[in-house]
């Protein structure tokens, strides 16, 4: 086995051991001492209603209750299905049903975003965005988040909460989609051609900034949620997670871009390879997170600790690997392959979703097995996902754009904390990795890793910690991503302007 | 194997299932997402699984739509329905997308005279037959029992108008089954075709007068005008809508497949909104490309590459929203109107034949291929339910039942009337141009 193999386990057990020690922290931060929360869920029961933020949408649940012996199962069981029937039918009692005019310039409005989305995702745009270095998906997809924006104002009405939840099913279906596309660049052949230290340079360059990112998003939270909701510990370390896992990635594109920027001879292949195994990062981060911060907990028959919701997701993944592959391995190759795969990819995300599990993570691991095992279509249908991934994410701009909240002065403060700290992580891992593991690394190569900018699959998490924990922290979450990812871009393509390098000459 | 592989995934959704038996706060566009996916996976198992014991394979979706739906299994759920039925709209407006674009006038015109008369005393004559017996059995029925003689003429004569619907899918599909070619495929072919036309129309008729005689009283008046609007102003838009298509496809050689769901989508989500007729409308636009334009055979090439899954979540959705409870109230009902349709389809067709001048096996078999329901029945089907609300489950249960049973027996009995007239494996040996013969949808 090859050195580069042996890193990327490391890299994996690593991860393991990070999502056990989240699970332990989450736990603990869950359990707090004891008296203390006894007397809150005193306070909590003798209280009507939780807390809501009235511009949140939806209202977030209460703290996480606890399941032990001593716990007043049944009054808290039976508060939680009452805020979970109210969270399920106050849209249909609370809004009226919109009139026709409303619904019509809803559903044209959206139509007309996804046509843009698809052509936005066009080959020759994608072309045209490069020729002039704007090829990254978050500023190429700024247009799509002013777009998503200015189409939810209540004056322009066309992405009015009733359309927001008319298209929510295309989100599960994109998030299972992007996860099913990643899983399939993970394929055997791939960990062959790996060069050597690439296990090592991923846990560095994917680690540090995720054990910085998860403080600072953890301390933000714990000092300036104080007040919002009920329950802030856990959902402190929550956002912590979540930020650190959006953060510790890459944008897939970065390196072709700073290449235009670089000599050639200076452009090592090693650092595509770096920053292709950070969507791991992204991916194990939201794996855990769903496994461990389980929403609505108590409300559910299921009632596991977070490491058997991880045995659930992995297993999860594994079956819906196998039976996808066995149907793509039946089914007649044409129209029906197409049914097939649609089919599986919606039913692998929904089932996660449904049992509140990253929809990213399980599509994921189906993925991989699918395209480790599988025959000669792997190919092509590698095309079909990849070939959608662009249109996808520009839907996934036009809707984080329609949720966001830019109103929130902490958001923006977040998204400080965030950009700060990853740069500065960032620069941290490159140092240490040109110092230790890759001594003859270049300058260009260390520019590439510290000022990359972030991915697709960097929103996409966010996007998905919307759907599966609604509330007011997640709302900052989207605003330091979205905002961060945008202000780095602006920033890297600031600082290289004027800079021509052999790619852009030609 | 696809049976093992159906029977894992009916477990792996059941167990999902039992997480929270109803779909908690967040999890409803997930529990949307996930019934669809299976739904779609499941049906095209149970499609190829059908299509192996030489039954349609649509038969095989609206039976996996029976088993899963929430009066066998109850794997999916009413709600999931619902958010489902999306997916109703934009197969109804691609179906009749497709039979327009079917239409090709010129290959048609030496079938004329024997498909004229065929459709006025078969499909005409039996749409009235079956109005007639619908009438007649009122006191079976609970939701025509205390209507007025005017109210339940207009009621039946809606009934009879759906139970007339036939299938070109599961003609063409069988047709390309089994290679068949031969004056009983062709002339089949164009009755169903211009059957459709005719069904839409009376259906659009007969429906805007119960409109106007269920609505309250201030309202009536509007039935004229609204059925011109809905009538003529669906052509005209429709013609405008075939314009806009023709000229896409003739722009861009790629994205027509989502450009053609995206205008169904369209089509029926804003036609229904500003009351016109999503049928009509698309009807009218696949004409106009086939007869006025170069584009027939590649519309039809887009609509059956991006078909599929909205068909197959269509059947199978509408299996799953069958009420077999109330199909047992009603089930002698639907019975008699399936004998009554039966035998109005076989007489009418060899008279209407032999008016014509026909072929003996014209004669013999071409009423059988006017049997199959399938696309249009249903969503004529679907169309009257959504319409007539008021009238309940039970007139649900009567239309959907009706098309079942001719969903499930005529395309075998179609199927062996093509082998007993010879036409079977013609096809191979005698290619006919290939405007009559239209790609073969698989369902």
């Amino acid at each position: 086995m090859r050195t580069g193999t042996n890193g990327l386990l490391l890299a994996l057990l690593a991860a393991l051991l990070g999502s056990f020690a989240g699970g332990v922290l989450a736990q603990q931060a869950r359990q707090g001492p004891k008296q203390e929360q006894k007397q809150e869920r005193e306070q909590e029961q003798k209280q009507e209603a939780p807390p809501v933020d009235p511009e949140a949408g939806a209202p977030e649940p209460a703290g996480p209750p606890m399941l032990e012996p001593e716990t007043d199962f049944e009054k808290i069981t039976g508060r939680l299905a009452l805020e979970t029937r109210d969270l399920l039918t106050k849209p249909f009692q609370v809004m009226p049903a919109p009139p026709p005019a409303v619904v019509l310039r809803g559903i044209i409005g959206f139509v007309i975003f996804l046509a843009l989305a698809y052509v936005a995702g066009h080959s020759r745009v994608k072309r045209w965005e490069r020729s002039l270095n704007i090829g990254h998906v978050v500023t190429a997809g700024l247009p799509f988040v002013i777009l998503g924006f200015v189409a939810s104002q209540p004056a322009v009405g066309i992405l009015t909460p009733t359309t927001l939840a008319g298209v929510a099913p295309l989100l599960t279906l994109g998030l299972g989609w992007i996860g099913f596309g990643i899983g399939s660049r993970f394929a055997g052949q791939f960990y062959d051609r790996m060069p050597p230290n690439t296990g090592a340079a991923v846990i560095l360059t994917t680690a540090i900034p995720m054990a910085i990112l998860m403080l600072l998003g953890w301390l933000f939270v714990k000092f300036l949620g104080q007040g919002v909701v009920e329950g802030l510990e856990p959902r402190a370390l929550r956002e912590g997670l979540l930020l650190a896992t959006a953060g510790a990635m890459s944008a897939r594109s970065a390196p072709h871009f700073l290449r235009a920027f670089t000599p050639r001879e200076a452009a090592s292949p090693r650092m595509e390879w770096v920053i292709e195994l950070e969507q791991l990062a992204g991916v194990f981060g939201t794996m855990f997170v769903s496994a461990f911060f389980r929403p609505l907990h108590g409300a559910v028959n299921w009632q596991l600790p977070g490491t058997a919701w991880l045995f659930v997701l992995f297993g999860m993944g594994l079956i819906m690997g196998i039976v996808v592959l066995a149907t793509l391995t039946r089914i007649e190759r044409g129209t029906q392959f197409t049914v097939a795969l649609l089919g599986a990819i919606s039913v692998t995300a929904g089932m996660a979703s449904y049992l509140r599990l990253s929809a990213i993570a399980v599509c994921f691991l189906a993925g991989a097995i699918v395209f480790n095992l599988g025959g000669a279509w792997r190919d092509e249908v590698r095309v079909v996902l990849e070939r959608m991934e662009r249109p996808v994410y520009f839907l996934f701009l036009v809707i984080a754009g329609a949720l966001w909240r830019p109103d929130d002065w902490r958001g923006w403060a977040f998204m400080g904390v965030f950009v700060a700290g990853r740069f500065l992580s960032k620069w941290v891992a490159a140092g240490m990795l040109g110092r230790f593991w890759m001594r003859d690394m270049s300058r260009h190569e260390r520019g590439i890793l510290v000022a990359s900018p972030m991915g697709a699959l960097s929103v996409a998490v966010v996007v998905q910690a919307q759907d599966l924990y609604p509330g007011p922290f997640v709302g900052w979450s989207v605003t330091a991503v979205i905002g961060g990812s945008i202000l780095m871009e602006i920033a890297l393509q600031l600082a290289l302007r004027g800079r021509k390098g052999p790619e852009a000459e030609a | 194997m696809q049976a093992i592989l159906l029977l894992t995934l009916l477990g792996l959704m059941h167990a999902t299932r039992t997480f929270s038996p109803a779909p908690l706060a967040g999890s409803v566009p997930a529990s949307v997402v996930m019934a669809g996916g299976f739904l779609l996976l499941t049906a095209l198992f149970a499609g190829n699984l059908a299509k192996g014991i030489h039954m349609p394979r649509l038969t095989g979706y609206l039976m996996l739509g029976v088993l899963v739906g929430p009066q066998v299994l109850g794997l999916v759920t009413e709600g999931m329905l619902g958010q489902l039925r999306i997916f109703n709209g934009v197969a109804i407006a691609l179906i009749a997308l497709t039979a327009g674009a079917e239409l090709d006038l010129k290959t048609m015109r030496p079938l004329f005279r024997g498909i004229a008369w065929i459709t006025l005393v078969g499909v005409v004559g039996t749409g009235l037959l079956l109005s007639v017996t619908a009438f007649l059995m009122r006191g079976w029925l609970s939701f025509m029992g205390g209507m007025e003689t005017g109210t339940a003429l207009a009621v039946a004569a809606m009934l009879g108008t759906t139970a007339a619907a036939q299938s070109p899918a599961v003609v063409v599909a069988l047709r390309k089954e089994l290679n068949a070619d031969g004056p009983v495929s062709r002339t089949v072919l164009g009755v169903v075709i211009v059957s459709d036309l005719v069904v839409i129309l009376f259906f659009a008729f007969t429906s805007s007068i119960a409109r106007g005689l269920l609505s309250p009283s201030g309202q009536q008046a509007a039935g004229l005008g609204t059925l011109v609007w809905e009538v003529a102003g669906s052509m005209v838009l429709g013609v405008l809508i075939g314009v806009l298509v023709a000229a896409f496809l003739r722009s861009l050689s790629e994205g027509g497949a989502l450009f053609v769901v995206m205008v169904g989508f369209l089509t029926a989500e804003v036609g229904q909104r500003v009351h016109l007729d999503p049928l009509l409308l698309a009807l009218a636009a696949g004409v106009f490309i086939r007869n006025a334009t170069s584009y027939g055979d590649r519309l039809h090439h887009e609509i059956e590459s991006a078909s599929l899954p909205v068909y197959i979540s269509f059947f199978a959705v509408a299996g799953a929203s069958i009420h077999l409870d109330a199909l047992a109230i009603v089930g002698l009902p639907a019975v008699t109107l399936v004998v009554v349709r039966g035998l109005g389809f076989l007489g009418g067709a060899r008279l209407g034949a032999r008016i014509a001048g026909s072929e003996e096996a014209v004669r013999r078999y071409a009423g059988f291929g006017l049997l199959p329901q399938a696309g249009l029945a249903l969503a004529l089907a679907s169309l009257f339910t959504r319409s007539f609300p008021q009238l309940g489950d039970q007139s649900a249960a009567l239309v959907f039942g009706v098309v079942a049973l001719n969903e499930m027996f005529a395309p075998i009995l179609y199927r062996m009337a093509l082998v007993r007239s010879g036409e079977a494996e013609k096809l191979a040996e005698t290619p006919a141009p290939p405007e009559a013969l239209p790609q073969a949808e698989t369902v």
